[in-house]
């Protein structure tokens, strides 16, 4: 999380490192705060026990990804998909979609015609 | 010899000469699940009537003289990944356990066009999550070779019902070896094809560029007959491609003169179990017989897969594993507001490792990290792909062995993550290259526990690796032993 301030700092100009080779900075001081930051983006509810077992995890996992930074890649396109595919498209028809009747009973709380989820919003504006 | 006893090859010629009905065999299967389940757990749904229901169908048709589709009436089981119309369908999650799927995967449509009975949904880690069937909320599947040991994952059901003779071929997903690893330690056949030679429509997504379905069977020919059922272009799928599907089981030759067989030496590293070195160098000297022509080759970032893998593959799972939340489907926790309801409900439903797995991928992919992780993971998936493709211009196929071990007993890698991670080295490569890859069995170790041959080659080459895999097998008992249960 450091890092990441630091480019926003820089305004994304980089000095030292070249932007497609940086190496893999291993959050070695990995906190319980940072766990609680990630969990809360990834909108997990951990337990204060699971906590601690994943700062010791992700430490553990991160030291072991490390070794990627053997590789200079500075030159290399990176590979997202193996296939030769590209802009897979369908005409523009109005085809069927899933008919609401066939799913909306499914869904964990619903009146006639939608889904029913918690409040949203606090206040009205 | 009891029905379910049967290889697939060998009932489909019983059932199109009617000496053996689908009842009889339906029953059979049936019978064997009801006898076994209870010590192997590996169905987490079985369907009993309407498995009879369908059988008693396929038999009426059969009496009508139609020629009907080559896989009709044989009794098969998919993992409980594929969705199944009207059928629960839970990943092996809590957070799915009271789904059912409005619609079929194409697979499974495919599957029920040629009149297969749907016998059950099977046991598999947690969203694909492991290598040994031990993260399901539904509980750990046993190894029927030995019962206190793992049966590899995340297809372990499917393996072990495929070993078990409870159904006569099996459908699974491999990510980072899912299918193949457990076809190695429960002594079966089983394949992954080429990315985009199977649809994913229907398919409960865990990492979208490495996803792909692939069969098991007790036979390579079984498995040649698997494939040919659902392999093909899907305009559902848009990462599905345009290629025609060889008649596999034509391809299923004795010898293998003038095939150049690659043999890497990074695949023989230390962290392999002597036996298993030994099995597969006695298959390798059994190929050279066989006619097939041993070439050196090196895929020097080998040791780079497996980190690679886990951050291409935690990345994609934790936008892939975003769409459960609550709302639509699935399992929900009582809260005050939606951000609660969201955090509870993927806190409670999901098990841990797809926890650590969806907080790696999110740190892989979030600002400021992105380039470092994801974007790396990527850039040495390159050289890897680029590996394979020098490799396949001195050989028509690589030869390796799927697992550095034999079964694991249960627990014994639950401890340390990174040490079941490294359980899918020889595994991973062929999914972050897109390449096809087939394990069959090659041998026991001094416990008799089953060993696996792992045989790759370049996309799209399916009959070869068809070709070897025959070739080898009719040369060994291997495939004929069964574990005594």
């Amino acid at each position: 999380m450091e890092t990441a301030r630091k480019w926003r700092e820089k305004g994304r100009i980089v000095t030292k490192w070249k932007l497609y080779d940086r190496k893999i900075k291993l959050p070695m001081n990995l906190t319980r705060e940072q766990v609680k930051h990630i969990a809360d983006l990834c909108r997990l509810y951990l337990s204060e026990e699971e906590i601690s077992h994943f700062v010791h995890d992700l430490i553990s996992i991160f030291r072991y990804i490390e070794k990627l930074n053997e590789l200079d890649t500075s030159q290399i396109d990176p590979t997202f998909q193996t296939v030769p595919l590209r802009n897979v498209l369908r005409d523009d028809e109005v085809k069927e979609s899933l008919p609401r009747d066939l799913w909306l009973k499914g869904t964990p709380e619903h009146d006639t015609s939608s889904i029913k989820v918690p409040k949203i919003i606090d206040e009205v504006f | 010899m009891e029905p379910s006893e049967l290889t697939l090859s060998e009932a489909v010629r019983l059932l199109m000469n009617k000496e053996l009905s689908s009842i009889e065999l339906t029953r059979s299967v049936l019978k064997r699940i009801s006898q076994t389940q209870h010590r192997l757990n590996s169905f987490i749904t079985v369907l009993e009537e309407e498995a009879m229901e369908k059988a008693e169908k396929v038999d009426r048709e059969r009496t009508k003289e139609k020629k009907l589709p080559l896989l009709a009436g044989i009794p098969i089981a998919l993992k409980d990944i594929f969705l199944t119309k009207g059928v629960k369908t839970t990943c092996a999650s809590k957070i799915l356990s009271n789904f059912i799927p409005p619609y079929d995967a194409t697979v499974v449509e495919k599957l029920k066009e040629q009149h297969i009975i749907l016998v059950g949904k099977l046991n598999m880690d947690e969203f694909a999550m492991g290598s040994s069937n031990e993260n399901s909320f539904y509980g750990a599947v046993k190894n029927p070779w030995d019962l206190e040991r793992t049966p590899g994952g995340s297809s372990g059901g499917s393996a072990v019902a495929v070993a078990a003779d409870q159904c006569l071929g099996a459908y699974g997903t491999d990510t980072g070896g899912s299918i193949r690893q457990p076809a190695s330690m429960c002594n079966v056949v089983g394949i992954k094809p080429t990315y985009g030679r199977v649809s994913r429509y229907g398919i409960i997504a865990f990492a979208s560029s490495l996803d792909q379905v692939g069969p098991f069977g007790k036979t390579v020919s079984d498995v040649a007959y698997l494939l040919e059922a659902v392999a093909g272009y899907d305009p559902m799928d848009s990462t599905s491609v345009k290629c025609s599907v060889p008649t596999y089981h034509q391809f299923l030759k004795e010898d293998v003169k003038g095939l150049r067989i690659g043999i890497a030496k990074e695949y023989f590293t230390k962290g392999m179990e002597v036996d298993v070195e030994k099995a597969v160098e006695v298959a390798i000297e059994k190929i050279k017989d066989l006619g097939g022509k041993i070439v050196e080759i090196s895929l020097p970032h080998t040791p780079y897969a497996v980190p690679t893998y886990y951050l291409v593959a935690t990345a994609e799972a934790s936008s892939n594993l975003a769409r459960y939340d609550g709302v639509k489907y699935g399992f929900r926790a009582e809260a005050e507001n939606l951000l609660e309801m969201y955090r509870k409900t993927r806190g409670m439903g999901f098990g841990p490792e797809v926890k650590r797995r969806i907080m790696l991928g999110t740190v892989a992919l979030s600002s400021g990290y992105y380039d470092a992780y994801y974007k790396k993971a990527g850039q040495v998936r390159t050289l890897i792909k680029n590996d394979f493709q020098e490799a396949f211009k001195k050989c028509d196929l690589i030869v390796t062995p799927t697992s550095p071990t034999t079964a694991f007993k249960l627990g014994e890698k639950m401890k340390d993550p990174l040490q079941m991670y490294l359980s899918d080295i020889y595994t991973i490569s062929a999914n972050l290259a897109g390449l096809p890859g087939l394990s069959l069995p090659c041998g026991f170790d001094h416990r008799h526990l089953p060993i696996g041959l792992q045989i790759l080659a370049p996309h799209f080459k399916e009959e070869t690796i068809f070709h070897l895999a025959y070739a080898y097998e009719q040369s060994t008992e291997w495939h004929r032993e069964k574990a005594k249960l």
